[in-house]
């Protein structure tokens, strides 16, 4: 391995792990500092620039703020600018940044950080493109045609680089674009909650396909965008699917090729997950309840496409409600097993936001209104006391897990 | 890794002169009709720096073309369009199947209204002269004397109280007592025709949404075969915005 592939991050663990290399007698005094010699000059380089991850930030930053820039220098003089000098700034804009970015990152390697984030401008400055000649032109036709083709631009990109703010960005814009679709497909009635409901399958598949990229080798890397998003995304719709939504349909024979290609989207990334690379702790039962939530989504949208919660949806409302708790106390429990932080994260994220919800949803007309407050309050310093020292137990207990290893 | 990171900067390029490219052929290989633009309701027409255009295709109240079926969102319905005398075209009929002949705008659902009501109020001038008018609510009662100010194609655009001195300041005066106020349910649907937004520079859109509301906007529209259109440009008090 190259000194000049080494991140500052791998250092710092290297310098902790030797610690108690030293401690358990593996590692003599002379010989550890022989091997950080080796390293010496990362050091060197963070005192005088700064940390990895500072320059990092600012640079992204500095992308977002020069891709906005461009948009508005554009909007704001409108008519000074003629059609060709609008078409000029963007792909004299999205060029100029691809190939600085690159050259500074792949052929000069001198900063290798403010060249990536270039390369991220470009493809800001791609998608921004994409909607100013649509502006230019007045094309409106089919506009959630935008995002997708944003997405599934940068999409190649962001694999050939291995660049997860990149991959981030394309599948945030294909999120924004299965939203947009999904309303020119809804025929009847409030398409809300039926939006939810795909989102919902999209991100357990996104959450998969995350699993089939941490299985292999060479994707490893990448994978955290698609989990990150695809956790998130599960946990947000299926906390909207808590609240009192359950007297409107939830989904429709109309959405059936939307539901249809993310099952088969998930069960070729489960395929893959399973024949293929290394597996996680307590990956089976996290993929068959997933598997099951897929498919009886599918199953009662396909055998009872007109079903809607009778009454006032109480009913539907109580499983919905029972089934995210039991989601969460599982997320957490995985992520205990597995020893993977962001999932406890996620889950006492939404442990909180739901006892928070519920409370306003029941206790609201039941208690004065001076006591609501003080009550709830009172409930949530215990409970955010009782959750701090938890959750600092439990990542706490990791390391020590780690260390006696 | 030099070689396929251009490749995939040109597929970026080659997408983006894409849309130029299909816009081009799209307005090259058809024919430019002009359309007249209907007024919005002022609360919701301006959106950052877009012009929302609407058309009398863009509302349609079923029974006034004889239309007893029912429509879904998402839908698609065709607007056969009709000259008029001077040269614009506008709503004729409305049909659900693809017509065979002429021109047409195809569009979507976007909502539709099977208990929609409007109210058809008999007004009957001193001279005599009774005339029946539209409006989608009327809070005067009978027996009372009312203005209406009527735009070019003789549709109430305001009312007033009769006593109000000077009370249409754009549109015809129709002065008369209230004699007759039916309620007729129907249903309404809202279409899309992927026409509706111009861009302009900042500061440009009010002027241009003044004159639509005064009628004096025209859309210049290339016509696709199958009905879809794409705007080329606005003409407004004959002077053209492009």
């Amino acid at each position: 391995m190259q000194h000049g592939e080494i991140e500052p991050a791998f250092y710092k663990k290297l310098l902790k792990e030797m610690e108690s290399w030293q401690a358990e007698g593996l590692l003599t005094p002379d010989q550890k500092e022989r091997i950080l010699a080796r390293y010496r000059h990362i050091e060197e380089i963070e005192q005088k620039a700064g940390p990895g991850k500072l320059v990092t930030t600012i640079s992204i930053l500095g992308a977002v703020l020069v891709g906005v820039g461009v948009l508005l220098l554009i909007a704001s003089n409108w008519s000074e600018i003629p059609r060709w000098g609008k078409l000029g700034i963007i792909f004299g804009g999205m060029l100029t940044s691809y190939s600085l970015g690159y050259v500074m990152r792949y052929e000069r390697k001198n900063y290798p950080k403010v060249g990536a984030s270039l390369i991220l401008l470009g493809s800001i400055i791609f998608g921004a493109g994409i909607f100013l000649i649509a502006q230019i032109y007045n094309v409106t036709v089919h506009y959630p045609n935008g995002p997708l083709m944003w997405g599934l631009g940068i999409l190649p990109l962001a694999y050939l680089l291995r660049f997860k703010s990149i991959l981030m960005l394309a599948l945030l814009a294909l999120y924004l674009w299965l939203g947009m679709e999904l309303s020119f497909h809804i025929s009847h009635g409030m398409g809300g909650p039926q939006i939810i409901l795909v989102y919902f399958m999209a991100g357990i598949m996104l959450w998969w396909i995350g699993f089939a990229h941490r299985g292999l080798e060479s994707l490893r890397n990448i994978s955290g965008p698609y989990i990150l998003l695809g956790v998130a995304g599960t946990f947000i719709s299926a906390f909207m699917l808590t609240f009192n939504i359950h007297r409107l349909k939830l989904w429709s024979l109309d959405l059936l090729p939307f539901y249809t290609a993310l099952l088969v989207l998930f069960a070729a990334a489960a395929v893959l997950y399973a024949l293929t690379g290394r597996k996680e702790a307590g990956w089976k039962v996290e993929l068959a309840i997933l598997s099951m939530l897929m498919a009886g989504v599918l199953f009662l949208a396909v055998l009872f496409p007109d079903i809607q919660a009778g009454g006032d949806g109480t009913w539907g409302r109580l499983i919905f409600n029972l089934l995210f708790a039991a989601g969460i106390i599982g997320l957490i429990c995985l992520g205990y097993i597995r020893r993977y932080p962001p999932y406890i994260n996620i889950g006492l994220l939404f442990f909180v936001l739901d006892v928070t919800a519920r409370y306003f949803d029941f206790f609201w007309k039941l208690l004065p209104r001076s006591l609501f407050f003080i009550a709830g309050g009172l409930i949530l310093l215990a409970g955010g006391m009782f959750l701090e020292r938890k959750r600092r137990a439990v990542l706490e207990s990791f390391k020590m897990g780690e260390e006696a290893i | 890794m030099r070689l396929k990171f251009i490749v995939l900067i040109l597929v970026q390029v080659v997408l983006l002169a894409g849309i130029i490219t299909y816009r081009h052929y799209w307005v090259t290989a058809n024919e430019r009709i002009l359309l007249t633009s209907a007024p919005v309701d002022p609360r919701d027409i301006f959106r950052g720096d877009y012009v929302t255009l609407s058309y009398n295709a863009s509302t349609i109240d079923l029974d006034q073309f004889g239309i007893s079926e029912k429509f879904k969102r998402n839908d698609d319905v065709y607007a056969v369009l009709g000259k008029k005398d001077d040269g614009t075209y506008d709503i004729a009929s409305v049909s659900r199947t693809r017509p065979a002949s002429g021109k047409y705008l195809r569009g979507r659902v976007t909502y539709e209204r099977d208990n929609a009501t409007r109210r058809e109020i008999t007004l009957k001038q001193d001279t005599g002269a009774v005339r029946v008018f539209q409006r989608p609510w009327f809070t005067y009662k009978t027996g009372e004397r009312v203005t209406f100010c009527l735009n070019a194609d003789g549709r109430v655009m305001t009312v007033y109280p009769e006593k109000e001195k000077n009370p249409c300041r754009s549109g015809d005066p129709f002065t008369g007592v209230v004699e007759d106020i039916k309620t007729v349910k129907f249903s309404q649907i809202r279409v899309e025709y992927g026409i509706e937004h111009f861009f302009v520079e900042e500061g440009k859109g009010r002027a241009i949404e003044t004159a639509r509301n005064a009628r004096n906007l025209k859309v210049e529209v290339a016509l696709r075969d199958d009905g879809k259109g794409l705007i080329t440009g606005l003409m407004l008090d004959g002077k053209w915005v492009r």
